[in-house]
C-alpha cells in the first residue's frame, strides 16, 4: 500500500515537474530578461513565486526519492518528449517576439497566466501532432510479441526471459535502484529491439524506449496512449465544440435578431434542455437509440446547422452578385452535401466503390486490396460511434452558447452600423453574419476555449460510462475507464489520464480568463 | 475632520488647491501622463469650471482630487491641498472620511453612482448614517428634505422608487441630492448633463447654481460645453493635452482670451447672431495629440496658426500672467505679440444653393406600435405607443430642414419610416413623388435605396467595427447599383474618400484606427454614396468635440451644396440648427408643434414649447441675455399621452388659455405667417406681444456696420435671405409652404 502511495506521489510530482518546468518557461519569456521583476508582479509576489519554486524542488526531491525509478520516468518522458518542448519553445517564443503584431493572441503574451495556459494548450496540440515522430508505440500496439515475450497477459508482470527481473511488477520496476532499473531498462530495450520498431530515429538501431508508466490490461504502452490520446481528445473536443457552437450560433442570432415567438420558442428549449440532467440526456440518446438511428437523426439535425450557417452567409453576402452565388454553390454545394450525407447516414455507401478501387489498385495483393477497400469505404466518414459524441456535446453545450449569442445579438443588434446595414437594403442573413457575428467574437472565443475543456470532461465521461468512443480508443477518458479497477495496485493507469483532463482544462481555464482579461484592456 | 473646522475656515483661503499637480496613469504601453503641471484654485462658494475636449486630462483631473485614480493612475508629482492639508499624505482612513463628507462627485452617468438593486431611501440615507452619527429616523427626514431640495416632484413616491423606475433627469437629481447630502464643502460634477435633454439639462443646471449659492458650496464644474461653463462658473480653466492654457474669470477668458486654443474654441462654435455664410464656422484643423506624442515645446503647435518655429517648440511652456490681470493666465508664448481682434482666416466662400422643387413631401404621417401589455402570451390586451401622431413636413432640393426636440418626441421614429426601417400607420412620405411610407426596406429598388440615406449619431457605433472602410463603402455601392465592375467601385470608393477630405489610404484601416470626427467623415462618405436626393443625419456631430463638430458640420454642408441634397438635420442643439437649417421643425410628442423658416421659428411669436427649447439652450456669449424658462417634469410617455394639446402637462403658458381648451382639445395648426404654422391655443394677441427669448442687442450694436442678424429683414446677402426669397418665389405660384 505504501509502496502505491509512493507511486501516486512520484506520479503527480513527475507532473508537477513537467508543468512546473513549463510555468517556469513561460515566465522567463514574459519577463524577458528580468525575472525577478515579474515574479514581483502579480500574480506572483515574492512569497508565492518563492513557494513555488520550493515546492517544485520538493516535488523533484519526492519524485527522485520514494521512488528513484519515478524521477528516472520524468527524465525519461522530458527525454522522449523532447522534440515537442523543443517546438513549443519556438513557437512560444516567435509567439513573444512577433506580440506586438498579434493582436489578441500576442496580448496574451502579457499576462503570464496567459502563457502558461497557453503553452500548456499549446504542449497538447503539438505533442497530438508530432506523435508519429516520437519514439512511442502505436496506441494499439500491445508489447507481447518478441523475442522472449517481455509482458504477459493481464499481470503486466515484466518477464524478461529467463533473467533476474522475472516477475517484476511495474510497482516492483520503480522501486528499482537506479543502477539496476539502468541494467533493467538495457535489457528491457534490448528484448524489445528484436521487433519491427516503428520510428528508428532514436539512436542507430531504432531502439524504443521503456514503457515509462507502464502498461495497462491489455498491455498497451500507457505513456504512448497518452500522448496519442491528444490526437482522438483535442480534434473531437474542439470538433464537436465547433459544431454545437454553430447550432447555439445560427440559433442564438436568430432568435436575438428577430425575435417575437421563434424567440420564445427557442429560449424555452434551451431552457429545458438546460435543466435536464445530462447524464440521463446521454444514456437515453445512447442507449435508446442502440441501433443508431437516434443519433443519426440528431446528427442529421445538429451537422445542418454549419451548412445552414454558410449557405446562409453565402447567400447574404453574393445576393448582388447572383452569377458568383451560383459559381461558389455550384463548387460547394456537391461538397457540402457529400461530407454531410456520409456523416450522417453514410450516403452513399461507398463499399461498392471500395471493391472496385482495390481490384483496380491492389494489384492482385489481398491484404493491400483490403486496406484499399476499408480506406475508400470509410472515405470521409467519421465512426459511427463518434456520431454519439458529437450529439451529446451539441446537447450539452449548444443551449449555453444559443444564451450567450442571443444575449449578445440583443446588444449589438441596436447598434447604428446595424441600421446603416438595414438602410442600405441588406436582407437579414448578410446582417446576422457579417454585422453582427464578427462583432461578439471576443466573447465567444473565450466561452468556445471553456467549452472545449467542458467537451474534453465530457468525453472523459462518456469514455468512462462506455458510452462514447470504442473501448479500445486512446482517449483519456476510456483509459481512466479502463484503469479504474487496477486503481488501488496500479493508481497511474487512471490517475493519470485524468491528470492529462485536468491539465487541458486548466491550460483551456487560463487561456480564457486571459482572453477575457486582455480584450477588455485596452 | 469636522464641520466646526469648516465653520471656522477662512473666506480668503481657498478650499482646494491644485499645485504643480501631475497625473499618469501606468498601462502596458508605458507611462501615460494624462495631466501635467496643473494648478488650480478653489474658493469657498466659487465655481471653477474645467474645459477641453475629451481626453485632455478633465475627469483625471477630478479623479486625483477624489484620490480615486484605480490601479494604473498615480500622482506623479506636486499637491492637491484640501483646505491646507495634502491629501496626497493624508491616511486612507482619513481619505475615505474626506471622500463621503466633504468632497462628492457627480458623473456623467447617473446609473454609475445608483446601486440598481436598491432603493433611492435606502442609498440617501446610507450616507448620513455612515458618516454622521444619527438615527435611522432623521436619516429618512434628510433624505427626503434633500429630495425636495433638488425639486424632486413627490419626493415620498421617489424615496421608495428603484433607479430605474426613474427617468435620466431625475436619476441625475437623486445622484446630485446624495452628493449634497453629507453637506460637502467641495463638489466635483464631471459632465452631470452631457447624457441629458437640453431642457432637463437647463434645470438641473440651475438647480446646481441655486443650491451652490444655498449651501455654500464650492464647485468644479466639468464639461465641454463653453454655454454650460458661462452659466455655471464664476473662473475658467481650459485644458489642452494634459495641460491648463488659460486660467482666468469667466469674462477675461470668454472676451480677453489670450491663448489661441481658447480662441479657436471660441471659433468653432456657432453663436447667436451668425449664420453659415456670413461668418462660417472656423474648425481648430487637427487633431489631439496623444499623451504619448505630445511635442517638446507648446502641445497645441500643430494646430496652432500662431506657431512660431524655433520659438514654440524649444522647451515646456509655463503658464504666464497676462499684463494687468493678475489672476489672468496663459501658456502661449506669444499671447502679447497676437492680435487677438483679428478676424479669423476663412476659407473662400462657396456660392450657396437655392432651394429647388419639393423632393420629400409628408402628409399627416402616423407611426403607431403595438406593444403586447403581456410578454410571453402574444394574445392578451395590447397597448400602442403613439410615437408619430401627426407629421406634416416638406423638404425641397438643397434644402436644410432641421426636425428639434427632446428625446422621445419621434425624430427617430420619423427617420426610421423615411429610410424603410418601419412602415407608417397612416399617411404617407413621398420621395419625389412616389409613395415611400409603406415599403419596407427590404423592398425598396436600389436607386431608391441610394437616394434616401442616413448619417448617424454616434462616430463609434456608426462603422462595423470588423471591416475595412474602403469594404464596408465598396458594400454601400454594390447595394445601390452603382458600378459594374469591382475596379469600377473601388475608384467610386476612393473619389468618395477625397469627397471627406480624408486620405486615400484610410480605405485599407479598420474603423478603430479613426479618430471620431474621422469616422463620422466615413459615415458622411457612405451616406452618399448612392448620390442622395434626401440624407437624414441624426446628431451627426453632438458626440464629436467641438473643435471637430465645426469640421464636420462644414463639410457635411460643403457636399450637401455641391450635389443639392435634401438635409433632414435632427437636432437637439438648437444653435447649430439655427446656424445652419434653412427651415425648423419642432416636434413634441409625435406632433409637429411649430415649424417655419428658422428665423420664423427663432423670433417670437413662438409656439410656447419652442420657447421654453430657446431658453434652454447654453449659449457661450457673456453679451447674450436669455429669458429663463424652465420646464418642469419630464416628457410624458408616448404609450400615455396627454389628452388635448400633448404639451399642457408641462406648457407654462397653458394659463393664458381661456378655460381648459388645452386640456381637452388638441390645436389646430395655425399659419401665423408665410409658411410659419403653430399648434397651439393661444390667442392672436398673447403671441404677438411674445418677447425674444435670447436678445442679442448687445451684438447687434457692438458689431460694425450691423452684421447680419437672423431675423432682420432686408439686404439678406446670407443663404437664408436668399432661400427666403426663392420660397416666396415658389409661393406666389404655390400656396401655402409646409402645409402643402
Ligand atoms: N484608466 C486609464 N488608463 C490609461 N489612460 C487613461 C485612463 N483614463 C484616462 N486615460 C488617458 O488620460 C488622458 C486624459 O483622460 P481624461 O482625464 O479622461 O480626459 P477628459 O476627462 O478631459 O476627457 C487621455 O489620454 C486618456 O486616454
Ligand atoms: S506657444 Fe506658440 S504654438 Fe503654442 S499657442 Fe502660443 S503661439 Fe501657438
Ligand atoms: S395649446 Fe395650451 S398647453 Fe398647448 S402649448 Fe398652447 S398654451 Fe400650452
Ligand atoms: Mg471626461
Amino acid at each position: 500500500m505504501l509502496a502505491n502511495l509512493a507511486i501516486l506521489g512520484g506520479t503527480i510530482a513527475s507532473f508537477w515537474t513537467v508543468w512546473a518546468t513549463l510555468l517556469g518557461f513561460a515566465l522567463l519569456l514574459s519577463a524577458g530578461s528580468n525575472v525577478i521583476n515579474a515574479l514581483k508582479r502579480p500574480p506572483f509576489n515574492t512569497l508565492t513565486s518563492l513557494a513555488l519554486i520550493l515546492g517544485t524542488a520538493g516535488m523533484v526531491f519526492v519524485a527522485l526519492f520514494s521512488s528513484p525509478k519515478m524521477g528516472l520516468a520524468t527524465v525519461w518522458a522530458l527525454y522522449v518528449l523532447w522534440p515537442v518542448f523543443a517546438v513549443l519553445a519556438g513557437v512560444m517564443i516567435v509567439s513573444r517576439l512577433f506580440k506586438a503584431r498579434l493582436g489578441l493572441y500576442g496580448r496574451i503574451f502579457d499576462s503570464p497566466i496567459g502563457m502558461v495556459g497557453l503553452a500548456i494548450c499549446f504542449f497538447w496540440i503539438i505533442a497530438a501532432l508530432m506523435a508519429d515522430l516520437l519514439p512511442l508505440y502505436g496506441p494499439l500496439e500491445a508489447l507481447s510479441k518478441n523475442n522472449g515475450t517481455i509482458v504477459q497477459g493481464v499481470t503486466r508482470k515484466f518477464k524478461l526471459g529467463a533473467e533476474a527481473l522475472n516477475g517484476l511488477s511495474y510497482a516492483d520496476y520503480v522501486r528499482l535502484s537506479l543502477a539496476d532499473a539502468a541494467e533493467y531498462g538495457k535489457l528491457y530495450k534490448s528484448n524489445i529491439r528484436g521487433g519491427a520498431p516503428l520510428v528508428s530515429w532514436v539512436g542507430d538501431e531504432g531502439e524504443k524506449l521503456p514503457a515509462i508508466l507502464g502498461t495497462d490490461k491489455a498491455n498497451r504502452d500507457i505513456f504512448s496512449r497518452l500522448i496519442y490520446g491528444a490526437r482522438t481528445v483535442l480534434p473531437l473536443s474542439i470538433g464537436a465544440t465547433l459544431v454545437s457552437f454553430t447550432v447555439g450560433i445560427t440559433l442564438g442570432l436568430l432568435a436575438g435578431y428577430r425575435g417575437g415567438w421563434f424567440d420564445q420558442v427557442i429560449t424555452f428549449a434551451a431552457n429545458a434542455i438546460l435543466a435536464f440532467p445530462v447524464i440521463v440526456l446521454f444514456y437515453l440518446i445512447v442507449l435508446v437509440g442502440k441501433d443508431g438511428n437516434l443519433s443519426r437523426i440528431l446528427a442529421t439535425a445538429i451537422f445542418a446547422f454549419p451548412l445552414l450557417l454558410v449557405l446562409a452567409g453565402l447567400w447574404g453576402l453574393y445576393s448582388v452578385k447572383m452569377g458568383r452565388l451560383i459559381a461558389i454553390l455550384v463548387v460547394f454545394l456537391p461538397i457540402a452535401l457529400f461530407l454531410y450525407l456520409r456523416n450522417t447516414w453514410g450516403l452513399p455507401d461507398l463499399s461498392g466503390v471500395g471493391a472496385w478501387v482495390a481490384a483496380i489498385f491492389g494489384g492482385g495483393n489481398a491484404q493491400r486490396e483490403a486496406d484499399i477497400a476499408i480506406a475508400v469505404t470509410n472515405f470521409a466518414q467519421m465512426e459511427p460511434r463518434m456520431l454519439n459524441v458529437f450529439v451529446a456535446v451539441a446537447f450539452s453545450s449548444a443551449p449555453g452558447a444559443f444564451r450567450l449569442v442571443r444575449g449578445l445579438t440583443l446588444d449589438v443588434k441596436d447598434r447604428d452600423y446595424v441600421a446603416a446595414a438595414q438602410t442600405r437594403g441588406e436582407n437579414q442573413f448578410y446582417i446576422m453574419i457579417f454585422e453582427i457575428l464578427p462583432n461578439v467574437r471576443g466573447p465567444l472565443m473565450v466561452d468556445a476555449a471553456l467549452r472545449i475543456g467542458y467537451t474534453a470532461i465530457l468525453l472523459g465521461t462518456l469514455g468512462f460510462l462506455a458510452l462514447g468512443l470504442p473501448q479500445e480508443s486512446a482517449d483519456w477518458g476510456s483509459m481512466i475507464a479502463h484503469g479504474r479497477g487496477q486503481l488501488r495496485f496500479e493508481p497511474q493507469m487512471a490517475v493519470i489520464p485524468a491528470l492529462c483532463i485536468v491539465s487541458l482544462v486548466l491550460g483551456l481555464n487560463l487561456l480564457a480568463d486571459t482572453l477575457r482579461e486582455q480584450s477588455l484592456k485596452d | 475632520m469636522s464641520k466646526v473646522e469648516i465653520a471656522g475656515l477662512d473666506p480668503n483661503a481657498p478650499v482646494l488647491e491644485c499645485r504643480n499637480l501631475s497625473l499618469s496613469y501606468f498601462t502596458r504601453a508605458g507611462e501615460i501622463p494624462a495631466v501635467v503641471d496643473f494648478n488650480m484654485t478653489v474658493m469657498p462658494g466659487e465655481a471653477v469650471g474645467l474645459v477641453g475636449e475629451s481626453g485632455c486630462g478633465k475627469s483625471t483631473v477630478a479623479l486625483g482630487v477624489m484620490n480615486y485614480m484605480g490601479s494604473t493612475g498615480k500622482v506623479v508629482s506636486g499637491q492637491i491641498l484640501y483646505k491646507g492639508r495634502d491629501i496626497l499624505t493624508m491616511s486612507p482612513e482619513e481619505t475615505r472620511q474626506i471622500r463621503g463628507s466633504e468632497i462628492a462627485m457627480v458623473y456623467q452617468e447617473p446609473m454609475a453612482s445608483l446601486n440598481p438593486s436598491m432603493k433611492i431611501a435606502n442609498q440617501l440615507m446610507e450616507v448620513p448614517l455612515l458618516h454622521e452619527d444619527v438615527t435611522r429616523e432623521e436619516a429618512r427626514q434628510r433624505s427626503r428634505d434633500i429630495l425636495e431640495a433638488v425639486r424632486l416632484p413627490d419626493p415620498d413616491r421617489i424615496m421608495n422608487a428603484y433607479p430605474h423606475q426613474l427617468s435620466g433627469g431625475q436619476q441625475q437629481r437623486v445622484v446630485i441630492a446624495m452628493a449634497l447630502l453629507s453637506k460637502p464643502s467641495l463638489l466635483l460634477l464631471d459632465e452631470p448633463t452631457t447624457a441629458l435633454d437640453v431642457t432637463v439639462e437647463a434645470s438641473i443646471v440651475d438647480l446646481v447654481r441655486d443650491l451652490a449659492a444655498e449651501f455654500g458650496t464650492s464647485m468644479v464644474y466639468i464639461s465641454h460645453n463653453l454655454g454650460l461653463i458661462l452659466d455655471t462658473c464664476d473662473r475658467i480653466n481650459v485644458m489642452y493635452a494634459g495641460e491648463a492654457v488659460e486660467f482666468g474669470t469667466v469674462d477675461e477668458v470668454f472676451n480677453k482670451m489670450r491663448h489661441p486654443y481658447t480662441q479657436g474654441l471660441f471659433r468653432s462654435i456657432p453663436l447667436p447672431g451668425t449664420d453659415k455664410n456670413a461668418s462660417p464656422l472656423v474648425p481648430i484643423r487637427g487633431q489631439l495629440p496623444l499623451p504619448q506624442d505630445r511635442p517638446l515645446g507648446c502641445n497645441f503647435q500643430d494646430r496652432c496658426d500662431h506657431y512660431k518655429p524655433g520659438w514654440c517648440d524649444q522647451a515646456d511652456i509655463d503658464m504666464r500672467a497676462v499684463q494687468d490681470q493678475p489672476g489672468h493666465l496663459s501658456r502661449c508664448l506669444r499671447f502679447n505679440e497676437i492680435d487677438w481682434t483679428a478676424p479669423p482666416k476663412v476659407e473662400a466662400q462657396a456660392e450657396s444653393a437655392l432651394a429647388g422643387d419639393i423632393v420629400l413631401d409628408v402628409k399627416d404621417l402616423k407611426k403607431y406600435y403595438e406593444v403586447a401589455a403581456n410578454a410571453f402570451l402574444s394574445a392578451g390586451e395590447r397597448r400602442t405607443i403613439k410615437a408619430n401622431e401627426e407629421v406634416d413636413l416638406v423638404a425641397r432640393e438643397a434644402e436644410t430642414v432641421a426636425i428639434v426636440g427632446e428625446s422621445g418626441c419621434g425624430k427617430s421614429t420619423l427617420a426610421k419610416v423615411l429610410l424603410g426601417l418601419e412602415t407608417a400607420t397612416k399617411g404617407e412620405a413621398k420621395l419625389n413623388g412616389q409613395v415611400i411610407s409603406n415599403t419596407p426596406v427590404q423592398s425598396r429598388a436600389p436607386e431608391t435605396l441610394g437616394s434616401l440615406q442616413m448619417v448617424f449619431q454616434n462616430p463609434f457605433d456608426t462603422l462595423n467595427p470588423s471591416q475595412t472602410v474602403g469594404a464596408q463603402i465598396i458594400r454601400a455601392l454594390e447595394k445601390f447599383g452603382i458600378g459594374t465592375t469591382d475596379g469600377e467601385r473601388e475608384s467610386r470608393m476612393l473619389d468618395l474618400l477625397d469627397l471627406v477630405k480624408l486620405p486615400r489610404d484610410f480605405a485599407n484601416r479598420m474603423p478603430r484606427q479613426l479618430s471620431g470626427g474621422q469616422k463620422q467623415r466615413i459615415g458622411i462618405a457612405r451616406a452618399f454614396a448612392g448620390n442622395p436626393a434626401v440624407v437624414v443625419a441624426d446628431e451627426p456631430v453632438s458626440a464629436l468635440d467641438v473643435s471637430v463638430q465645426a469640421a464636420v458640420s462644414q463639410l457635411l454642408m460643403d457636399i450637401q451644396r455641391e450635389h443639392r441634397t435634401t438635409l433632414l438635420f435632427i437636432s437637439h442643439d438648437l444653435s447649430i440648427v439655427r446656424y445652419l437649417s434653412d427651415r425648423v421643425v419642432v416636434m413634441y410628442l409625435g406632433h409637429v408643434v411649430e415649424q417655419g423658416s428658422t428665423e420664423q421659428v427663432f423670433s417670437p411669436p413662438y409656439h410656447p414649447y419652442t420657447e421654453a427649447l430657446l431658453s434652454a439652450v447654453p449659449i457661450a456669449d457673456t453679451r447674450v441675455k436669455k429669458r429663463r424658462i424652465i420646464l418642469d417634469g419630464d416628457i410624458p410617455s408616448a404609450l400615455n399621452p396627454p389628452s388635448g394639446c400633448p404639451f399642457q402637462t408641462r406648457c407654462p403658458r397653458k394659463a393664458q388659455v381661456e378655460g381648459d381648451l388645452c386640456e381637452t382639445t388638441l390645436p389646430p395648426m395655425r399659419t401665423l405667417s408665410d409658411g410659419h404654422q403653430v399648434k397651439c391655443h393661444l390667442a392672436q394677441s398673447i403671441l404677438d406681444e411674445m418677447e425674444a427669448v435670447i436678445q442679442t442687442d448687445a451684438i447687434t450694436a457692438a458689431a460694425d456696420e450691423g452684421a447680419d442678424l437672423l431675423g432682420s429683414e432686408a439686404s439678406k446677402p446670407g443663404l437664408i435671405g436668399r432661400v427666403r426669397r426663392a420660397l416666396s418665389r415658389e409661393n406666389s405660384e404655390k400656396p401655402a409652404l409646409g402645409s402643402a
